[in-house]
């Protein structure tokens, strides 16, 4: 069996806090439940704060099922650069680093310790330089990578995706519990694929004094678009995740 | 492979934090057969940076030992080396990156299964960091 490397003997650990030296804020999207759009809401977020000039980076770490590359119809023949470690390609004006670079659209079926390694080398090589956001998008569920961002990633403000149904709601309630637990900051809540804020979302942002940054209606066209930033932009989605942000004074 | 500069910050971090101030007589390093370290470059990088924290750095002091990759089945239990992998120069490059996706390009030569487990050669790792007439940190 692989050992757990101590904390203090894996010399990745000492330097993740060096490659994020420069940047102001980390914004890991999270959901315990999948399919309730944190991919779509990291790579829009990112599209956005880049569009109004801010130095921004995307960082995949839904490893096993990578998306984000997909999402922002990444051009598979891009590959970082190395210098002293690496420099994540520039796609839409934001830095884009995940594993599919490495992995090439083969499956990659990995153990919980695994992707541990993982993440803290992906976190220890990539160079981002400097940066106002980094989005970080994160696989479904409460498991090790989630830990992971929550151990080696210092000053995170994680931005919360639900639906309105209680199938992603309870699994969120859990996650706000966590993070409260440990003293992280929410950055806040976005209400996906729903026509209109819902009682018992808005209740449980109270609850938390988590900020309610508002809803995202179901967009029939959205799917079509995926992979093409162009038309993504002119999507009902895409527009009112700006509103959002722009509403939230997240843009600065 | 200039990435091997990242991963020499890491173990310099790790040397200052140990031995800070103190006179380096040796720090023994393992390297994996899946990173494909280049050692000039990375002795060159580690050399260079320990300098940077204050240290005086002998010939001699930097010591590598290679370890060769063993991947062995979780479903069989078969057990095998690099070398029988056959992979493509590219896939050698993706893998000395992120030594995990090896798993994308190669399965139990036996059963088929991905799920193997790489026990030994997956990367660098500090065995020992020796100073002045103190042993710290002997690991092995
Ligand atoms: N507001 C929305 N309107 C329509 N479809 C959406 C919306 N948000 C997400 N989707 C779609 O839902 C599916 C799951 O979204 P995704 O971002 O992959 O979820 P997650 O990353 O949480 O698993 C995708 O097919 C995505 O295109
Ligand atoms: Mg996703
Ligand atoms: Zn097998």
């Amino acid at each position: 069996m692989t050992q757990w490397k101590t904390l203090s003997r894996d010399p990745r650990r000492l330097v993740i806090e060096e490659r994020l030296k420069s940047v102001r804020r980390v914004v890991p999207v999270m959901s315990p439940k999948g399919g309730v759009g944190k991919t779509v809401m990291s790579a829009l977020t990112a599209l956005t704060l880049a569009e109004k000039g801010l130095r921004i980076g995307i960082l995949d770490l839904d490893v096993t099922n990578p998306s984000i590359h997909l999402a922002l119809g990444v051009d598979s023949r891009l590959k970082p650069s190395e210098e002293r470690g690496v420099i994540p390609p520039e796609v839409w004006g934001v830095r884009v680093m995940s594993v599919a670079y490495y992995s090439e659209g083969n499956p990659l079926p990995l153990r919980g310790f695994e992707l541990v390694d993982v993440v803290r080398e992906v976190l220890a090589i990539t160079v981002w330089g400097a940066l106002d956001y980094l989005i970080v998008d994160t696989p479904p569920g409460m498991s090790d990578v989630f830990m992971e961002v929550l151990n080696n990633v210092r000053r995170v403000e994680p931005l919360v995706v639900t639906t309105p149904s209680p199938l992603s709601l309870k699994p969120v309630k859990s996650l706000l519990k966590i993070l409260r637990e440990v003293g992280v900051p929410v950055l806040g809540l976005v209400e996906n694929m729903s026509d209109r804020p819902s009682e018992h979302v808005l209740s449980l942002c109270r609850e938390y004094g988590v900020r309610y940054l508002g809803n995202v209606p179901n967009d029939p066209f959205l799917n079509a678009s995926v992979g093409d930033v162009d038309t993504m932009r002119r999507t009902q989605a895409f527009r009112r995740v700006e509103e959002l942000l722009r509403a939230q004074e997240l843009l600065r | 492979m200039v990435h091997e500069w990242a991963l020499a910050e890491g173990v310099c971090k790790y040397v200052a934090s140990v031995a800070k101030g103190k006179r380096l007589r040796r720090v023994r390093i393992a390297l994996g057969e899946l990173q494909s370290i280049d050692e000039n470059v990375f002795r060159f990088a580690l050399t260079e940076l320990l300098k940077t924290q204050g240290f005086e750095v002998d010939e001699d002091v930097v010591e590598f030992v290679a370890r060769y990759a063993v991947l062995q089945c979780r479903r069989c239990g078969h057990s095998w080396g690099l070398g029988e992998t056959g992979l493509s120069e590219e896939e050698r490059e993706a893998v000395h990156f992120i030594p995990e996706v090896i798993h994308a390009y190669t399965s139990c030569p036996k059963c088929g299964s991905r799920d193997f487990e790489v026990v030994e050669g997956r990367s660098v790792e500090i065995l020992e960091v020796l100073w002045d007439d103190s042993v710290e940190d002997a690991i092995t």
